[in-house]
């Protein structure tokens, strides 16, 4: 596909969309309603991705090298890289950045959305920034409570295996991996109406339950676009 | 003379019979020199990709909208990645109806042609034409 890399390859990316629940998230910001009633507002929703691996049809793995993406809400289409032309039956990757790229200098980035901290390079990267605001009430009155999610640190480098789906890699060709990231799964067994479980903001924070839980929830976020 | 006549004719025989030019499949698509979207490309929609339950609707698979009144607007939201001018096959729309594995629509691959047709379109900007 590339110069480096006339066929057999083919070129992989992925199409990203942002969800709350089914309904996509186009402006931050603006209130999205689950079935179940629940309101729930963005201001920011980004996470990385590292490490993708395609796994062939006898289980063997491609990893693409040097596979890494910001998904951030204003953008869905990612290059991820050459993988020989072939069949492959799944993909798999990480979310977040791998421990020798979670110490490096923050000069390499313009994201500082995604550090923990302006000053220290060893708090390491943000490896999922999502913060808004969510009913947190039984009743569901529609009042919104301020919640921040900041999942980093290299214990939280979380591995997701998605089902087996049919990939075909052609010569000069792209082959798209299209996934709905659902925001919403983050809250799934979490206490929302306990205020302290609404805020993960600092390295510290990550090694609570509630951290451990969103953790948890990290690969269930991911589902293929039908 | 006549055996000789007849030993060339021998000759060119198997020497044609027996040997091969390997030859392309070349398309002849005739696409037309400017791709129209409204002329072109809707009609391509409009058969494979808008019918009921698809890409149509107030809830429209992928959350895209191919119905005449909406899919060049669908197409072009910001974000979406489904027209990319500057590097044609990176497009969502091409590359999904490109797809083997994935192909879209989900009943097949559409034939080399109507592809050829979207990937011109692209190329040419991608024009509400």
């Amino acid at each position: 596909m590339t110069d480096d890399h006339p066929a057999p390859w083919g070129k992989v990316m992925f199409h990203l969309h942002s969800y709350i629940e089914d309904e996509e998230i186009d402006l931050y910001n603006i209130p999205y309603t689950t079935h179940a009633g629940r309101s729930i507002s963005v201001k920011i929703a980004q996470l990385y991705i590292s490490d993708v691996e395609l796994v062939k049809l006898d289980g063997s793995v491609y990893a693409i090298p040097d596979s890494k993406l910001l998904k951030r809400l204003d953008v869905d289409t990612y290059v991820i890289g050459d993988a020989p032309v072939g069949n492959y039956k799944s993909v798999r990757f990480k979310v977040g950045l791998p421990p020798a790229s979670n110490q490096i200098d923050f000069s390499n980035t313009s994201d500082s959305v995604m550090w923990f901290s302006k000053t220290k390079a060893d708090d390491g990267y943000i490896f999922l920034n999502v913060q808004g605001a969510i009913d947190t009430s039984e009743a569901l009155t529609g009042i919104l409570t301020p919640f921040v999610y900041k999942i980093g640190s290299n214990v939280n480098y979380k591995q997701v295996t998605m089902p087996d789906r049919g990939y075909t890699v052609v010569a000069g060709d792209v082959q798209y991996v299209h996934l709905i990231v659902d925001f919403n799964r983050l809250f799934s067994g979490i206490k929302i109406n306990d205020n302290a479980n609404l805020f993960v903001k600092t390295v510290a924070d990550n090694s609570s339950p509630v951290a451990l839980k969103i953790v948890t929830n990290i690969p269930s976020l991911f589902t293929y676009e039908q | 003379m006549k055996k000789y006549v007849a030993a060339v004719e021998i000759f060119l025989l198997l020497s044609t019979s027996c040997s091969y030019e390997k030859v392309e499949p070349r398309s002849v698509c005739e696409t037309p020199v400017v791709v129209s979207f409204k002329n072109d490309i809707q009609p391509i929609f409009d058969v494979h990709c808008n019918t009921a339950g698809c890409h149509s609707g107030t809830n429209p698979e992928g959350n895209l909208n191919l119905e005449a009144s909406q899919s060049y607007a669908q197409l072009w939201r910001k974000k979406s990645g489904y027209l990319d001018t500057l590097n044609p096959k990176y497009s969502v729309l091409y590359a999904s109806m490109n797809s083997i594995s994935n192909p879209m629509p989900p009943t097949g691959k559409l034939d080399a042609c109507t592809l050829d047709l979207i990937l011109k379109w692209i190329e040419q900007k991608a024009k509400n034409n």
